[in-house]
């Protein structure tokens, strides 16, 4: 039996279905008029940081290579007979994947044809064929997306400072993990990742613009294999709130001298977690962004260019704030970003900027549901973030200046920091060091 | 009521477009100025568009105007400068909310326009140049982002393999112009850069908004009309292919990185645009194409390995992430592929798949503003005015022979290898 709910955004009038269907899947419905595309995604709550995990069927807990989630992503697109690839070019949609800290979705967007498009995308996704030969095979291709990364300094740096801050959280590996982790990598460990993780009660499908809620039910009614609960448990090693390492500096072919920098936060969950999202996305925004006098300043004297960018890093087990950009002086810039916070856990924040900062966001969160893709992530990540979609503009109405000042308060403590810099390769200096 | 097209002039070389679509819940604005690429003046320019959509006289600073623009609920002002063929294209974008969602009744869209206005004619000036602080801020942003391109070695491929394929020609200059040309800038010099910009550049204007706004072209053509034109130049012929060298141009540059990249440029003189468009899918476009399937997939070689098709200079450019043993591999069958294409070694699947991929392309193009306002500017660069169908029906049309005729014609021209140093290279072999 099919349970069907319809959730509606009172601010913005924007709506959606929820359907609890019967094989054990949560499955939302964004039906958009007026749009062409149909935007599709199908994910499970699978990412780099389930390294450690059991089900009720396992006696004890299994540990598994780093970078096996997104191994296990490659190698799904591969059918028993086919490429999935090839399948979709038959309908002309736009298919992809990707593997993230905390979740793995397997997503395409199309104009016609959408129910052939999700039909082979159910169909896939439940039918893994894993071999010795196709195993070896992706080492190759992997690999090389490795070495690419490794290349990307943006993605060094923000990892760098990562390791800096988590002493054991599996959020400081990187989510391909390592050429050498994933040569651990067997089909008989995918199956055992795929037979855990993949389990409907575990996943989600979302989709978004031009499809119909009825036609979604009917296909999924068809191909959705019911599943048995198998009381999933992933465990991550206790995480204590300190931090590893105040700086980490490494040399790489880079122009400007680039950094990260990151605040350590007490981890948040559930409801917690999407408010404690925004009031810390609202707190960094009046503190940093381009409208606030620490930008000002730090711009005219020279400090930061137009790279310069403040996020909240939060997910299972971790949060963090994280400030970045290009600076041939990281040092003052850190200086300077602290004592910011520590002048506004003082006195709090200018009334006049929050509210600018808040009817900024709330525009901004009105202009997301303008996009069939934006759509059907905004549905697909509030399920795997235990919230409800639309959620975010309702906190956001009832969100004051008092709720961020207690959050800058309480929460964020900027002795906990860690920055990561990468500088211009030097020829005295080709490699990394961390200062402990 | 569906979504609509409206073409203006507001003058000879000042062109305004107007898409209406009810779906969406935003009004937006893009100006594009279209001037040739040239070593003396391409920096100049993007200096001075960037000091534009950073401060005004009424918004004298990044944090005056950001502050105002977050009161426009989130409207955002921003300047893109980039290169189509031999012409640099200097966009200033300005969104925002539409005026039902004010909370407060406010004309959100009245003041985005005037902010427009603000930004692009009544700049932040004193004693005939750009104010010296803002100046100094962008001066230093700009010369950051020229170094900055070695940070994306898959882009800084791209340049380098540019740079050479179009040696001598202004495509091979750099939107941005170069250090140098930056470092000779000074706050009045880029100002009467500004002026030459207003007065010279063709402009294209697109308005998109989800209902009819019937005084908007009248409105613009007021604000526009303060700017002197009399040189200005009319939207060009953007086609200008390149020549294909008579030795085939081969160049390495060794780094301190730990994967191999290359870069190899063909070109052709083949005009049949769509047939071009066509082939390309096929051969490096697509993640069904003939480089994915086997470059990648079959013989593992590449985590990437892609084609991209410029129209206006007839140049196909693939690209790949490669160890360095294997570039010799990689080279031979991106290579070997092409040939099979204007051998006719392709399934008719492959190619109804192709075709079926362009369509969908096309058929998405309304579900964004930019993506309304990219296909307008592409009709009108290409002189043309199709509309969706016309585009399917093209595509439709190709033959098998067409495919094979275009990639016949294409011949290696330059080939850029980023080479991973030995120490790097071999560390994880």
């Amino acid at each position: 039996m099919n349970n069907i709910t319809t959730i509606k955004s009172k601010i913005t009038g924007d709506e959606c279905l929820r359907i609890d269907h019967s094989s054990g899947l949560t499955i939302y419905v964004s039906e958009m008029e007026g749009f062409s595309t149909t935007h599709a995604l199908f994910a499970t709550k699978y990412g780099s940081i389930n390294t450690k995990f059991k089900t009720c069927k396992d006696d004890d807990f299994c540990t598994v290579p780093e970078g096996i989630a997104h191994f296990l992503e490659h190698k799904l697109f591969e059918n028993e007979d086919c490429d999935v690839f090839s399948l979709y070019a038959k309908t002309g949609a736009n298919a992809n994947a990707y593997t993230s800290f905390d979740k793995t979705c397997y997503l395409f967007s199309c104009s016609d044809h959408y129910k052939e498009s999700l039909e082979i995308l159910l169909s896939f996704v439940q039918s893994p064929y894993f071999t010795p030969e196709s195993v070896q095979k992706e080492l190759g291709i992997i690999g090389q997306e490795i070495r690419m990364t490794n290349d990307d300094p943006g993605w060094r740096v923000f990892f760098n400072m990562l390791r800096g801050l988590y002493h054991e959280h599996p959020v400081k590996i990187d989510i391909a993990g390592t050429e050498e982790s994933i040569s651990q990598i067997t089909d008989a460990l995918l199956y055992r990742c795929y037979n855990t993780f993949y389990n409907l009660h575990n996943m989600v499908l979302s989709v978004a613009g031009n499809c119909k809620a009825c036609e979604i039910l009917e296909i999924a009614d068809k191909l959705l294999k019911p599943c048995e609960n198998l009381q999933l448990e992933s465990i991550f090693p206790s995480e204590p709130l300190s931090i590893v390492a105040p700086e980490t500096v490494e040399y790489a072919a880079v122009g400007t001298t680039i950094f990260c920098m990151g605040i350590k936060c007490a981890p948040k969950s559930g409801f917690n977690s999407t408010k404690a999202q925004i009031e810390g996305y609202i707190a960094m925004q009046v503190l940093s962004n381009a409208s606030s006098e620490l930008y000002r300043s730090m711009m005219e004297e020279g400090l930061i260019n137009n790279v310069f960018a403040s996020e909240v890093f939060n997910g299972d087990g971790y949060y963090s704030i994280i400030f970045e950009g290009e600076s041939s002086e990281p040092h003052t810039v850190k200086d300077k970003i602290i004592e910011a916070i520590y002048k506004a856990k003082e006195t709090g924040l200018d009334s006049e900027l929050f509210e600018e900062v808040r009817r900024s966001l709330y525009g901004e969160m009105i202009m997301d549901t303008n996009d069939a893709g934006t759509v059907a992530n905004i549905m697909m990540s509030a399920h795997m973030n235990g919230s409800v979609p639309f959620d975010t503009i309702e906190i956001l109405s009832k969100m004051t200046i008092d709720d961020v000042n207690k959050f800058i308060r309480e929460d964020i403590d900027p002795e906990l920091n860690t920055l990561s810099i990468i500088k211009n390769t030097s020829p005295e200096n080709t490699k990394g060091e961390t200062a402990e | 009521m569906s979504a609509s097209y409206k073409r203006v002039m507001l003058s000879e070389s000042i062109g305004f477009n107007a898409v209406t679509d009810p779906k969406f819940k935003t009004n937006t604005i893009n100006v594009r100025f279209i001037t040739p690429v040239s070593q003396e003046k391409s920096a100049a320019y993007s200096l001075a568009a960037s000091l534009l959509t950073t401060s005004c006289r009424k918004y004298p600073s990044i944090s005056a105007l950001s502050r105002k623009m977050n009161r426009l609920y989130g409207g955002s002002a921003s300047v893109d400068v980039s290169k189509l063929g031999d012409y640099q294209i200097i966009t200033a974008s300005f969104s925002a909310l539409c005026n039902r969602y004010a909370l407060d009744n406010e004309d959100i869209l009245g003041e985005l326009t005037d902010v427009m206005a603000d930004c692009l004619f009544d700049p932040n000036i004193s004693n005939e140049g750009f104010s010296q602080n803002e100046f100094s801020i962008r001066f230093k942003d700009i010369l950051d982002t020229i170094e900055a391109e070695i940070n994306n070695k898959r882009g800084y491929t791209l340049i380098k393999c540019s740079r050479t394929a179009f040696k001598n020609e202004p495509a091979a200059f750099s939107s941005y112009g170069s250090e140098e040309d930056v470092l000779n800038l000074t706050p009045e010099s880029t100002y009467k850069a500004y002026k030459e910009l207003l007065s010279t550049a063709a402009i294209e204007i697109f308005f998109v908004s989800p209902k009819e706004e019937p005084d908007i072209a009248d409105k613009f053509k007021k604000i526009f009309s303060g700017i002197s034109r009399q040189n200005a130049m009319i939207l060009p012929s953007f086609v200008t292919p390149s020549p294909l060298k008579t030795n085939i141009a081969e160049e390495k540059e060794i780094l301190p990185v730990s994967q191999c990249k290359m870069a190899m440029a063909f070109k052709t003189d083949c005009k049949d645009y769509t047939a071009m468009l066509l082939m390309n899918m096929l051969y490096g476009a697509t993640p069904f194409s003939m480089l994915f399937t086997n470059v990648r997939e079959k013989m593992s070689l590449c985590y990437y390995c892609s084609s991209t098709y410029s129209e206006t200079k007839q140049t196909l450019m693939v690209d790949c992430g490669v160890l360095k043993s294997n570039i010799e591999t990689a080279k031979a069958e991106i290579i070997k592929q092409l040939e099979n294409i204007a051998n006719g070694e392709f399934s008719d699947e492959l190619l109804d798949n192709t075709r079926m991929s362009a369509y969908n392309s096309v058929k998405t193009l309304g579900d964004t503003p930019s993506s309304y306002i990219r296909w307008h500017f592409t009709n009108l660069v290409r002189g043309i005015n199709r509309n969706v169908d016309d585009a399917i029906a093209a595509y439709k049309a190709i033959t098998r022979e067409q495919i094979m005729a275009a990639a016949a014609s294409l011949k290696l021209d330059t080939v850029y290898i980023l080479e991973a140093s030995e120490e790097e290279a071999g560390a994880d072999e």
